[in-house]
């Protein structure tokens, strides 16, 4: 019998490091999951989500609903994918005001996420924006209700609403324009 | 869900499929944690009693102590975020060196001086300047005890006229960030 997420919590919270790494074991590749779809590669994902368990265990303490773990590691793992894609969005701007000034002629098509894995299934996440896909992401790939969403990012319910549907809209145009439907 | 498109639906159920974890990422989580302590929430409250004599010493020496604080948090920060130079933008150079007992910063900046630019330690080995830099390409290195140089392990390699090793940063305009 698995043992609950709120008794290995505690545990960790009472200082026994051996039961935190139970809950590491049991949402790596979920937490992975999310990160790699949110960020579109793998490499990128692993080192967010190192970075989250990390901060995670060492505010272990102040996770004052030890049964629903999942949705507080979240809400620290969306955090850190954002502030990854903001820093990789900054790095990737000055680079490309480099290289107009420096190569103007081998100028390509503007592209903030590097991606792999499933190139069909990146590409059309990676035509909607950080938002909207991470709105799409929580509520279809890691289907949480609307309210544990709003707690987990900071977001108004009626807003992430808005969010999930212009999500699903782009992506159904998306599809449909590579398959030629 | 039903409600969705049918591509879309599709491509929630290959989403879904989770990935399966790198071992050694895995392993490196579990490293990382074992570095890794949780902070404490509660903190233990302690009544002292002093006399009039104590107390008034303490004062005197908590007074001393965070002057000296403040002393070297204003000249820590003056390091960290040198005055705005019109044109100019502040950037932060890090270099890595435990054993280190100076290290400077030298470029097309400060024509390679040696003793124009030292850095700051800070914790773990850690040292960093902060300098104002025209935008454009800058070449630098760094000068480890006034004797060796290195190229910053973490930016671009270029030849240096004098054959030293040194890197290369591209400084942006200020506004554009």
């Amino acid at each position: 019998v698995e043992t609950p997420d709120a008794e290995l919590v505690q545990r960790a919270q009472a200082g026994e490091a051996a039961a935190f790494d139970v809950l590491v074991n049991r949402y790596y590749a979920l937490a992975l999951r999310y990160a790699w779809r949110q960020l579109g590669n793998r490499e990128d994902a692993e080192e967010v989500v190192q970075d989250a368990f990390v901060r995670a265990y060492r505010s272990v303490r102040g996770c004052h609903e030890p049964a629903r773990f999942r949705g507080w590691l979240f809400t620290i793992l969306i955090n850190r994918c954002r502030t990854h894609a903001g820093r990789n969005r900054r790095r990737f701007l000055l680079f490309e005001r480099w290289r107009e000034r420096e190569q103007p002629a081998s100028s390509s098509a503007p592209q903030t996420l590097r991606l792999d894995g499933d190139q069909e299934v990146a590409r059309a996440l990676a035509s909607l924006s950080p938002r909207l896909r991470e709105a799409f992401l929580l509520k279809y790939i890691e289907e949480m209700s609307y309210e544990e969403m709003a707690q987990a990012t900071g977001v108004g319910v009626s807003a992430l609403k808005m969010r999930v549907k212009r999500a699903t809209d782009a992506l159904a145009a998306q599809l449909k324009k590579e398959l030629h439907v | 869900m039903s409600e969705l498109d049918s591509v879309v639906r599709d491509l929630i159920v290959r989403l879904k499929s989770v990935p399966e974890p790198d071992p050694r990422a895995l392993r490196e989580v579990h490293a990382a944690l074992r570095q890794a302590r949780p902070a404490r929430l509660v903190e233990t409250r302690r009544v002292l009693i002093l006399s009039p004599i104590r107390a008034l010493a303490w004062a005197l020496l908590l007074v001393l102590a965070t002057s000296t604080v403040w002393v070297f948090a204003w000249q820590s920060e003056a390091n960290r975020n040198p005055a705005p130079v019109a044109g100019r933008t502040p950037v932060q150079f890090v270099f890595v060196a435990e054993q280190a007992q100076r290290i400077s910063l030298v470029g097309d900046f400060n024509d390679w001086d040696p003793t124009a630019t030292r850095m700051t330690r800070g914790a773990g080995g850690v040292w960093y300047v902060v300098v104002p830099l025209q935008p454009g390409r800058i070449a630098y290195s760094f000068v480890v005890d006034d004797k060796v140089w290195h190229a910053d392990p973490e930016a671009a390699v270029t030849t240096h006229d004098f054959g030293r090793p040194s890197s290369v940063v591209y400084v942006a305009q200020t506004e554009s960030l």
